[in-house]
Formats: C-alpha cells, structure tokens, sequence
C-alpha cells in the first residue's frame, strides 16, 4: 500500500458537473481529490480487505440474529422498547437491505480493524462506486496507470443487481420512492446515484423530501401528490425516526423501509463491544466494551463514542502517550461505549504534507463489494476529509 | 492479471445522473404472481391456494373493501363505472363521497418466496378486494390500478396487494425535525461518520 502523486486529469471538474457529482467541492473545499492514489496489491485488497469485510459483515448479521430476539440486549442498545416488537419482525420476515460500509484502519501490512459500521445512512457511495471508477479507467485509457491497473470496485454493478433481484423477486413495491432531508446537495447527490441504480434495473422510482413525507387518515404515508409510499428508500437515521411525530405510526403503516428497522440494531456503536464479547481477540476487531463509567475521565489508549453518534460527533480520544482529542457534537446525553485506541496510519505526501487514509469498505446485499478511501490531514478523520481513489498495480 | 480476474465491473454508466439519459431497460415479468378471484366459491373450485386460507382471504378481503372501496358523490356516476353501487359507511376523511361499488372480486397475491415453489400450494402474501369496471371490462384495485381483465393467475407486478397507490393525506413534514434541530443530517458534515481512534 502506497500513496503516489499523480496529475490530475485536467477535466475532472467539468466530468463532475455534468455526472451529478456537485459536492465535489464542499463549502469551497475540495472534497474529491485526484492529486493522489492509493496503490494496492491484489493480495492485500484480496487477503487484507475484502476477505475481513466479508467474515466482519457475516459477524455482524449473526449478531442481527442474537439481538432482535433479546429484549436485554435491545435494551442494551438504547433502542426505544416501543420498536422492538416491529423490529424483531422486521428480521424474522428478513427484510431486504441494500448495503453497508464498515471503516476499515489498514496500513498496508497486519490485520485490518474495524473502527465502526455505517449500515443505515452510510454516505461517500458515489465517489466510491462510480467516479473513482471512471477515474480509473481514464487514467488507463491516457496511459497515466498501466494498463493491467485495475480497482477493488464492484459496488454499482452488486447495487444495480440487487434492485433488479429485489424488483423480480418482489421483494420491493414500486415505484420505490427516495428521500433525503432538504437542502443537502451530498445527500441528494447520494439518493440521486441510488435511483439510478435502480432505473438501470428497470425500476420504477420517485424522489421527495423527508420533510415532504405525509400521513392519510388511514395512517398511510403519502408523497407530495398523495401517492401512498410503499417502498421508501430514506437516507435519514433510524432512530432519529423513531424519536419523531411520525414514529410510531411506521409499524402499522406497512410501509416498506429501505434500510429496514433491523438497521437499527447495525447502526449502533453498541455493536462493538457486542461483537468483542463474541469473538475476544478477533484480529479485525478491537477491544470494546460498554461504558459504564462515561463521567470519568478516559484513560490513555482509549476512546469513547456515543452509541448513536454519526458524522465523528461526541468522539473523546486519548492516546497511548496521554494526548487527548475530542470532537464537540449533539450526542451528549446518551450512552457511550469504549473501544480500544488503533492510531489511523501515516502517509506523508511528496510536499511532506502528512497524510490518515481511513478505508470504507462497503458491503452490497450481503457480499463485500468495494472500497473507497477518504484521507484528513490530521490523526482524526474529520468533515473536512477528502476523498482519494485506490488502484491496484500488481 | 487478466480480465477474467478483474476486480471491478466493465462498462458503469449513469442514466439519471448523466447530462444525456438513453433509454431504460425494463425486466420481464413472467412469475406467476397472485390469483383473481371472483367468488367465495371459487375456493373450492382451483388448487393453487388451500381452500380454508383462500376463504380466509375472502373475508379479509371484504373488511379491506369496506375501508377503501372507490367513493362516489353520485349513485348514478358510481353505477356507471361499477354497477351493482350501495350508500357507503360514513367516510373516515368525511367528505360527501357516499356510494361505493360491491366488491366483485378479490385478488391474493402469492407470498414471495413461494412463488419459486410451484409445487404444492402458494402462500399467500397479501389480499386486495377488486371491482370490476364496466367501461373497460378490468378488475381493479381500490386505487384505481389495474390488475386483469379477467379471473385466474396474474403475473409479474400484478399481484402485488401491498397498499392502495392513493390516500389523502392529512398532515405532512412529521419527520425531518432532528435533522432541522441538530443543524442537519447531510451537508459538508455527512461524510459518513468515520472517525479516527
């Protein structure tokens, strides 16, 4: 694993703009970054990544199976007692998901380790799936990469078929409608790239707000021409649902959630020390346990995250050598777990500038299908990381 | 490394994304996928369904109808399209629509993961009551959607019973307050939660 300077291909602003890509360039700054890449060998993409991605996500959905039928652990999670009964349901009726992405610290060499799962409104799916994509097959195609260069990136073609499977099966209802929260271009960016997906499948779909979301007398939920929603795809947390006006009217609306309420039980940190007490020494996992003492300071080499936290938010770190860093943040009233620190590797770049790749590795129904990286200048991976492509040279 | 051993997909496009968009594809729907039925008779009569839950689905079919039968303002407009039109339970969006058609079929959609099965029964995976429209001979869904236009099996999307396609809706916007409180949900900050440590 190397990081390598390379030119960035002259028209890649203009590529973006007329592909959709218009958060490539984030509150002025940028956001996708070509500067540099990744270079990997196929055994450390094959042996190192995605063979973990795979075993972690089969760990990760028996634990699905443990949870939904314990009302401890439910409880355990902090997951609102009034959506168990729905959740459990929702699994023992195996509703369909789509995808995931686990966050990955590799180096190069030794174990991957999970830092966390983002299985409910996982983001960066767009420049990982399909510009990273294009970016590799141009910069073969202008002889910048050789041509036996290739990428660790099947995740359009898995989502593309996993709509029309869903949509053969009928395990979908269409048109299946998309929804991401107002004014959000990353977002809408993001949902946009799904249905395209899907109407590549042959699906029929629909896009409206979160906000636009309606309700009839009949306790259906309805779009904005009073159409009854069956199938939602919603890029908007689980539990943040759970807690608002419509909450409890999902259960009984049969409206079909995609990802489904059994999300609920992956999109919480809490799965960390679960999966920690399950497999003790697991070399892609790290020490975790629940924190029960969230008041006192946290000793060195550890660090502390809310169960619900999203975007890096409430993150108390400090480091083997006493260093301590926090990230401010909503989460503050809620329960918290610990995990054992794992320093995110260095890689300087030609102007000496230093470098933290952190690896998304993304898993489509089920199969490990992809990675995409997103690198911060400092230790922590923070909102103002940028995305940079990965190839693989030999 | 040859193509054969390639780690990513050939040929990615976009449709929607992309400033031109060629034509779609559309899959073919060929599964047999739910069955009209027009009688509580007919239970007895087929063999893809077990009889007592093909009768259970009757009458399940019937209270559904009594909660989204189509509505009419007018006995004579409603006959017009359905025949055989009766004075309807008050409506529980009030309103004046105050006739409704009988129930003159009823649709059970096969449970999924049987639809692969053809041996033995189906499971059924939900029911709709069905109305037959006189003007063009089709049975349809209480939203309006049509399923055949005639009884027996149906295909593909059509014994999809999920939900009505319409419903008046009566509030809006009881979702989306956590993201409006904590400043938003997506912008430059949704990069997708990956934190060091």
């Amino acid at each position: 694993m190397k990081r390598i300077a390379v030119t960035p291909r002259p028209d890649w602003r203009d590529q973006a703009q007329s592909l959709g890509f218009h958060f490539h360039t984030i509150d002025g700054a940028p956001y996708w970054d070509e500067s540099a890449y990744y270079a990997f060998s196929l055994k450390q993409i094959e042996d190192d990544l995605e063979q973990p991605t795979q075993e972690l996500h089969d760990m990760a959905m028996a634990l699905v199976d443990e949870v939904a039928g314990s009302e401890q652990l439910l409880e355990r999670l902090a997951i609102p007692p009034a959506y168990w009964d729905w959740i459990a349901d929702s699994w023992r009726r195996r509703e369909p998901h789509l995808y995931g992405r686990m966050d990955l610290a590799y180096d190069g060499t030794g174990p991957a380790k999970l830092y966390e799962l983002n299985y409910d409104t996982p983001t960066s799916l767009y420049e990982a799936a399909y510009f990273q994509w294009l970016w590799l097959e141009q910069s073969v195609e202008r002889g910048v990469l050789a041509q036996s260069a290739d990428q660790y990136n099947r995740i359009q073609e898995l989502l593309i078929e996993t709509f029309a499977t869903l949509a053969r099966e009928q395990r979908i209802a269409t048109p299946v409608h998309f929804a991401a929260v107002e004014g959000s271009a990353e977002d809408q960016g993001t949902v946009r790239y799904l249905r395209d997906c899907a109407e590549q499948a042959g699906v029929d779909t629909l896009e409206l707000s979160i906000e636009g979301i309606g309700i009839s007398a009949e306790g259906w939920f309805t779009d904005g021409d009073d159409r009854v929603i069956r199938t939602l795809f919603k890029l908007y947390p689980l539990e943040w649902m759970f807690v608002e006006e419509y909450g409890s009217k999902l259960a009984a609306s049969q409206m079909q959630l995609i990802e489904p309420a059994w999300k609920a039980i992956l999109s919480n940190k809490g799965v960390l020390p679960l999966l920690w007490q399950r497999h003790r020494g697991h070399p892609n996992l790290l020490e975790a346990h629940f924190d029960e003492t969230p008041a006192i300071a946290l000793p060195p080499g550890w660090v502390r995250k809310p169960l619900f936290s999203r975007e890096g938010a409430n993150i108390e770190l400090v480091t083997a050598s006493g260093e301590r860093l926090s990230s401010d943040g909503p989460y503050r009233d809620a329960p918290t777990i610990r995990q054992a620190h794992h320093a995110l590797p260095r890689f300087d770049g030609s102007d000496g500038a230093a470098n933290y790749p952190l690896i998304g590795s993304w898993v489509v129904a089920d199969q490990a299908a992809g990675i995409g990286l997103r690198e911060d200048a400092g230790p922590i991976t923070q909102d103002s990381s940028r995305f940079v492509p990965h190839a693989i040279v030999d | 490394m040859t193509p054969s051993t390639s780690k990513r997909s050939r040929n990615l496009k976009l449709v929607l994304m992309a400033v031109a968009v060629p034509a779609l594809l559309t899959g073919c729907e060929d599964e047999p996928s739910g069955k009209v039925l027009t009688s509580l008779e007919e239970c007895k009569a087929q063999t893809e369904i077990a009889p007592a839950e093909c009768e259970a689905a009757y009458y399940k079919a019937l209270v559904e109808h009594e909660k989204l039968a189509p509505r009419f303002e007018s006995e004579r407009e409603c006959n017009e399209q359905f025949g055989a039109c009766q004075s309807a339970p008050a409506n529980p969006t009030g309103g004046s629509h105050s006739y409704m058609p009988s129930m003159s079929g009823f649709l059970i959609g096969y449970a999924l993961s049987q639809a692969m099965q053809p041996r033995g029964y189906y499971g059924i995976g939900g029911v709709s009551p069905l109305y037959r429209d006189y003007r063009s001979g089709g049975y349809l869904r209480p939203g309006g959607e049509r399923v055949s236009s005639n009884s027996g099996t149906v295909y593909g999307k059509y014994g999809n019973t999920a939900l009505p396609a319409r419903a008046v809706t009566v509030s809006r916007s009881g979702f989306g307050s956590s993201a409006a409180a904590r400043g938003g949900f997506g912008g430059s900050s949704s990069r997708g939660g990956g934190r060091g440590g």
